[in-house]
């Protein structure tokens, strides 16, 4: 059981690191900037309106 | 020589092997032929025109030079400009009744038809190779059955799709004569192409459909697999052919600002929004296709007299459902892709399409999409009543079904809603303080990824659902399943909620890795589950025909949703032209020059789904005429030797 859960944590870490390099990679790609928030600290806004 | 016939192949199947070859030849030839000719046609024509000025003794003109209005490339012009029309009977003759109504039911009644008999030879094409490289014998030969039954069914469209087809030119050529000539002006090399394709097609489509009990073996079934390959690249040409005159009409090109032709077809053919259509609607008619031969064999189900006739056609309702899904998944790509180009084209004209005046119209479609997903998801649950096992499965369809109905909510929430002054007083605002939060992209985008990553894993446990896996690394199999659909869960929301921190210009490439975490689970997901299928135990066969009447409608609200959809979709990206035949160049001033209200919009597309179905309810008849004939035949085999002991 502990085992599984140790396997079950690290497939999960090694998902979220696939899903954010791909994030950047794919964003990237476009000439986007995934970390656009957490460079210039930008705030809440409309979602898409 | 003889040695070779022995060894290889009987006479007989070699002589009809050449036939073949000669047939399929033979109606290439008037292509290929056609395609040099059609190159070689405008420098003729200039030259000939050249020529015979000289031989007068007249000077030769100088050539006017216009600047393509898409490609900015210059050419010569080679057209008259675009005609201005005027609201007469000349430009638009008609009857005591609105023209624009008439064409709209001719349209859409050949689209519809065009895309299931254009759809329909591409399943067929699949499920005979599978057939054919089945092992298993009797396997193999249902696959075979149920390819013959999809492209019977298809025949009798294909002929009801060639008339309508002629009712739609006609139409043209009626009410819309001066349009009609601009277009033919232009398009005139294509139009030649798309009919010597159609004749291609529908000879090789004759010859498919009729050889097939002569082709079954050996290298002659390899023969009749390759024509269906033909007939498929035929039909997709002409389709393609087909939407780049749509396309020209909203997104022009290979014309000047004046709408005078520059010579080059292929420039007019392929015009910025030609290939997202292409592929929009490829994908669109294999889902069309396979709702439709879905709700073909569900039809047959409820009206079956016996275990083994429900049987199969439960199991011709899954094919026919699992083609369709696999095909619906990846549809609402393309349509981003299709509405991306749109708004690289004209900006003005994606803001039309969602976010101004038909974008009610794309909420009714949000509430279209949503329905298809669940109705999908409630199918693959009713089907897992067919297998032993798939009771280990059943507590998780409770959380499947909120998670899909809390997703299905934000999808079709509206950006602002319609109100009364006292209302929007009331409220603060056109836009919710709570509701409207989930009526942006941010959230749309979001919920949709849920909704299709909670489709592929229904699809995941439907797969596995009658199998206990025996492999050594099932236990690590199974968490690293949970572990992908977690993570992507969580990405998919995480980018949800980071777009509302960031600006429109960033937020807008979220959605592709959003695509691509749903994407992720459909191809990872299915690779470990099936790795993990390899030599597992059974708890039992599938029990076709063992499944709940409810599922068989629901198969029907899914075949007539795609069918209502497919007619919204369309007149939306008709109507964006707004008061243009041709956007920019030619502009339509026919009284019926205003966009409709959305009732009466959805009163047409009603309409136009009965009209469909009602037609195509006259095709399932004719379908079952065949069968019940060799059903009798067989009863009538069985009973007669025994006549006493029979009911």
């Amino acid at each position: 059981m502990a085992k599984d859960v140790i396997v079950g944590i690290g497939l999960f870490a090694a998902a979220i690191g696939y899903f954010t390099f791909i994030n950047w990679w794919l964003m990237d790609f476009q000439g986007l900037d995934y970390w656009y928030m957490f460079r210039t600290g930008s705030e809440l806004s409309s979602g898409g309106h | 020589m003889k040695r070779l016939f022995e060894g290889g192949m009987r006479n007989k199947q070699l002589l009809s092997w050449v036939a073949v070859v000669v047939i399929v030849g033979a109606l290439l030839l008037p292509l290929v032929i056609s395609i040099p000719l059609l190159a070689q046609e405008f420098e003729e024509a200039a030259l000939e025109q050249a020529a015979a000025e000289e031989i007068v003794g007249e000077e030769v003109p100088v050539q006017q030079i216009g600047r393509d209005v898409h490609y900015g490339d210059e050419g010569i012009v080679q057209g008259p400009p675009a005609p201005v029309t005027s609201d007469n009977e000349n430009d638009y003759p008609r009857y005591n009744f609105e023209s624009r109504v008439i064409i709209w039911v001719a349209t859409q009644q050949h689209l519809y038809y065009g895309s299931f008999v254009l759809a329909v030879p591409i399943f067929v094409m699949i499920i005979e190779f599978i057939g054919m490289v089945t092992k298993d014998r009797s396997m193999a030969k249902k696959y075979d059955t149920l390819a013959y039954d999809f492209i019977k069914i298809s025949i009798v469209a294909y002929s009801i799709t060639a008339i309508l087809g002629g009712v739609l030119v006609f139409t043209f050529m009626i009410l819309y004569p001066t349009f009609w000539t601009y277009m033919t002006k232009i398009f005139h090399p294509a139009m030649h192409v798309y009919v010597l394709l159609f004749l291609a097609e529908s000879g090789t489509l004759y010859i498919y459909y009729y050889g097939w009990e002569a082709m079954k073996e050996g290298l002659l079934k390899w023969v009749h697999l390759t024509m269906a390959v033909f007939l498929n690249v035929f039909g997709t040409v002409l389709m393609m052919l087909a939407n780049s005159w749509a396309t020209f009409m909203m997104s022009p090109a290979g014309v000047d600002a004046e709408g005078q032709y520059l010579g080059n077809v292929w420039l007019a053919v392929h015009n910025h929004l030609w290939n997202p259509v292409n592929i929009h609607r490829l994908l669109g008619n294999m889902v069309f296709g396979g709702g439709i031969v879905a709700a073909y064999a569900a039809y047959r189900f409820l009206s079956a007299k016996n275990d083994e006739e429900r049987a199969h056609y439960d199991w011709m309702g899954y094919v026919a459902m699992f083609i369709a899904v696999a095909f619906l998944i990846p549809l609402p790509f393309a349509g981003y892709y299709l509405m991306r180009e749109v708004y690289a084209y004209r900006q003005q004209m994606g803001i039309t399409l969602m976010g101004g005046l038909l974008a009610w119209l794309f909420i009714i479609q949000a509430v279209l999409i949503g329905a298809l997903f669940l109705t999908t998801n409630y199918y693959l649950w009713q089907g897992m009543e067919r297998m032993r096992g798939a009771e280990r499965y059943q507590k998780y369809i409770k959380y499947m079904t909120f998670v899909l109905i809390v997703c299905f909510l934000v999808w079709l929430t509206p950006h602002t809603m319609v109100m009364t002054p006292t209302e929007l007083k009331e409220m603060g605002g056109q836009q919710h303080p709570v509701v409207g939060n989930y009526g942006v992209m941010s959230a749309k985008n979001g919920a949709v990824n849920i909704i299709i990553t909670t489709t592929i894993l229904s699809f995941l446990l439907y797969q596995r659902c009658n199998k206990i896996p025996t492999v050594s690394w099932a236990r690590y199999g199974n968490i690293a399943l949970w572990m992908l659909f977690g993570g992507a869960f969580v990405n998919i929301i995480w980018l949800a909620i980071y777009g509302y921190y960031i600006p429109a210009n960033v937020r807008v490439g979220l959605s592709v890795p959003q695509v691509v975490s749903t994407l992720s689970c459909l191809f990872i997901g299915t690779a470990i589950n099936l790795l993990m299928m390899r030599g597992a135990k059974p708890t039992g066969p599938v029990e076709w025909g063992k499944i709940s009447v409810r599922s068989q409608y629901a198969i029907f609200m899914l075949a007539t949703s795609f069918t209502w959809m497919m007619g919204l979709m369309g007149y939306i990206r008709s109507s964006v032209r707004l008061h243009w035949h041709v956007n920019e160049v030619m502009r339509d001033n026919s009284p019926w020059a205003f966009t409709h209200t959305i009732g009466f919009a959805a009163n047409m597309i009603s309409f136009n789904v009965l009209f469909f179905w009602v037609t195509l309810l006259f095709v399932f008849w004719l379908g079952t005429l065949g069968t019940k004939k060799v059903v009798v035949e067989k009863v009538r085999v069985v009973t007669v030797p025994a006549p006493a002991t029979s009911h």
